[in-house]
């Protein structure tokens, strides 16, 4: 069994909280309390985590919750319950991002019009800001599977070395490394732009 | 970036993550600052790449999401526990569920729809299964009579709610004027654009094919539908009414196309190489020249002959494709299209980079997903899927 689970945020881990572990056992129970917490503690995380890979808000939103969704639905399995919170929302938000994208793609096909399927920046977003995020974002597809992970795990996720390595199954030098790799690659894709 | 060591970068991004102003780490390393501060300045913007959760988003979610666990808590406890433990006979039956509610709910609703809305798909693709299982030829001209008359009710109801749409229908023609026709008791403009098929006259049987706009109906094609004083037998009637009714709009430019496809296939099968075929893009130029040769044999018998071998060859392709039938042509033409696209690979290529990326989204994912499905087991596949469906 582990003994460590993932903190949702640097900043609130010294703040002492229940076990997930106890939570989880109480969710299993359809607790309302135990869930109410759950959500709180990892909403921000997802849904930070989920708007690192996708632009618009509101599909972030959606996702989000989507996740959580399926959480609910899988703590009435009597096989295949979540045994973890952290690594098992994270997995599934890596699950939806990756559904949302595949949709995206096949209505993009279907629809041969490139203004459909580009994804569009909340209302409140400067043109350039946002072409810079989703420049940004282009430019972290065409990174490594591994690259791509690791910034999404320690820029949206805001997970700390220690957790993404233990999330890949990776050494802490390694993902040092790749993340070192990733953001040269980047910063090199926009030195060339300009 | 290429320049500066690993062991910079790594020293330079935590110095970053714990907190150092970037001004201070850049002197430190003054020798690369340049582009360091490329690094530096990356690794910001992608702390700031991502969105923070607004707090009334967040609540709201949280109130839904107990509320679903309230309706799940309720109904395990009313014993409705066994659909949660679903069974493996479930999926299936649900399943079954959701194609009876397709069939018996979208349907009919797509009955009432027109060019243009979403279920008009629907509606053409169940008069061809209609047609497909129709019993007998009867029940066939039948369906096909009556499918005629829903293409002119559609018109009518686009005409009558001004909306656009790309619309096909058969009716008679009553009058020709300069610019405007009435076909089965509808105004219809044409223009010099207007391609007219065949010789139309008054009382002839017409396809025409066009756009509604503004409460008007602009014609792109005007198809004479029994051209000619061929007898009215059956064969041919029944053939006629086969292709009307399992062409659409579509079909029937591609069955012009077809023509001009054949035409220039047998000038080039004459004059070129396969290769040229496969290797050349068909100029407009190309097409037209080999047009205006096809018209001089078919003109001009006589220069057969002059011993003209090309000529010849053209000549018979001609006559045995002619023989072969549309079915031929249209075949020729898609296997043709399709090696055309395949070459000249724009669209191909856009495909695949669309397919890269996501696929290497999908990598991406796959591979952190499933790094953490090892933590929490099987269970993250399981559960994904079964909630969807």
């Amino acid at each position: 069994m582990m003994t460590t689970f993932v903190q949702p945020a640097r900043k609130e881990q010294a703040t002492a909280m229940v076990d997930d572990e106890v939570l989880l056992s109480q969710a299993r129970a359809l607790d309302q309390e135990a869930l109410g917490r759950i959500h709180e503690r990892y909403y921000p995380a997802i849904y930070r985590y989920i708007s690192f890979r996708v632009d618009d808000l509101e599909t972030v939103q959606d996702l989000t919750s989507e996740v959580f969704t399926r959480f609910l639905a899988a703590l009435r399995k009597r096989l295949g319950r979540p045994n973890s919170i952290g690594p098992w929302l994270y997995g599934t938000a890596s699950r939806v991002v990756k559904e949302h994208y595949r949709r995206r793609s096949r209505w993009a096909e279907v629809a041969l019009d490139e203004s459909i399927g580009v994804e569009q920046m909340g209302p409140d977003e400067g043109t350039e800001e946002m072409w810079t995020r989703r420049e940004l974002r282009e430019a972290i597809q065409g990174l490594t599977k591994d690259q791509r992970t690791v910034l999404a795990l320690r820029f949206g996720g805001d997970l700390p070395i220690k957790e993404v390595a233990r999330l890949m199954e990776k050494n802490e030098g390694a993902v040092k490394m790749l993340q070192v790799r990733a953001i040269s690659a980047l910063a090199r894709h926009v030195m060339e732009r300009k | 970036v290429d320049r500066i060591s690993d062991a910079t970068l790594l020293q330079s991004l935590e110095q970053l993550e714990s907190g150092q102003p970037v001004e201070s780490i850049l002197h430190r390393f003054s020798d690369v600052a340049t582009r360091l501060s490329e690094f530096l300045e990356t690794t910001r913007r992608l702390e700031r790449l991502s969105a923070e959760s607004p707090a009334a988003v967040q609540q709201r979610a949280k109130a839904s999401f107990l509320a679903q666990a309230a309706v799940q808590a309720e109904r395990r406890a009313k014993g409705l526990a066994w659909l949660t433990f679903s069974p493996g006979w479930l999926a299936p039956a649900v399943a079954v569920a959701l194609l009876v509610l397709l069939v018996g709910i979208v349907v009919p609703a797509s009955a009432s729809a027109v060019p243009g809305d979403v279920l008009y798909g629907t509606k053409r693709a169940v008069e061809q299964w209609r047609l497909f299982i129709a019993a007998d030829p009867d029940a066939e001209a039948e369906l096909m009579a009556s499918f005629r008359e829903e293409r002119f009710d559609e018109v009518l109801h686009l005409l009558s709610t001004a909306r656009s749409a790309e619309v096909s229908f058969e009716a008679t023609v009553q009058s020709m004027g300069e610019t405007q026709w009435t076909v089965g008791g509808l105004p219809v403009e044409v223009d010099p654009q207007t391609v007219i098929v065949g010789s139309p006259r008054v009382d002839a049987e017409v396809r025409v094919t066009g756009l509604t706009r503004f409460g008007r109906l602009y014609a792109d094609e005007i198809q004479v539908l029994d051209d000619g004083d061929d007898l009215p037998g059956v064969g041919i009637e029944d053939d006629d009414g086969v292709d009307d009714g399992l062409s659409d709009d579509g079909l029937d430019d591609q069955l012009d196309d077809d023509d001009d496809q054949e035409d220039v296939n047998d000038a080039v099968d004459g004059e070129l190489d396969d290769d040229d075929l496969k290797d050349d893009d068909l100029d407009d130029d190309d097409l037209d020249d080999d047009d205006l040769d096809d018209d001089d044999l078919d003109d001009d018998p006589a220069d057969d002959p002059a011993g003209d071998d090309v000529a010849d060859d053209d000549e018979t392709d001609d006559s045995a494709d002619n023989a072969g039938g549309d079915d031929d042509g249209s075949q020729d033409d898609s296997g043709t299209g399709a090696d055309d696209s395949s070459i000249d690979g724009d669209d191909d290529g856009g495909d695949d980079a669309g397919g890269d990326d996501a696929d290497g989204g999908d990598d991406d994912d796959d591979d952190s997903g499933d790094d953490v499905d090892d933590d929490s087991g099987d269970d993250v596949d399981d559960d994904g899927g079964d909630d969807n469906d």
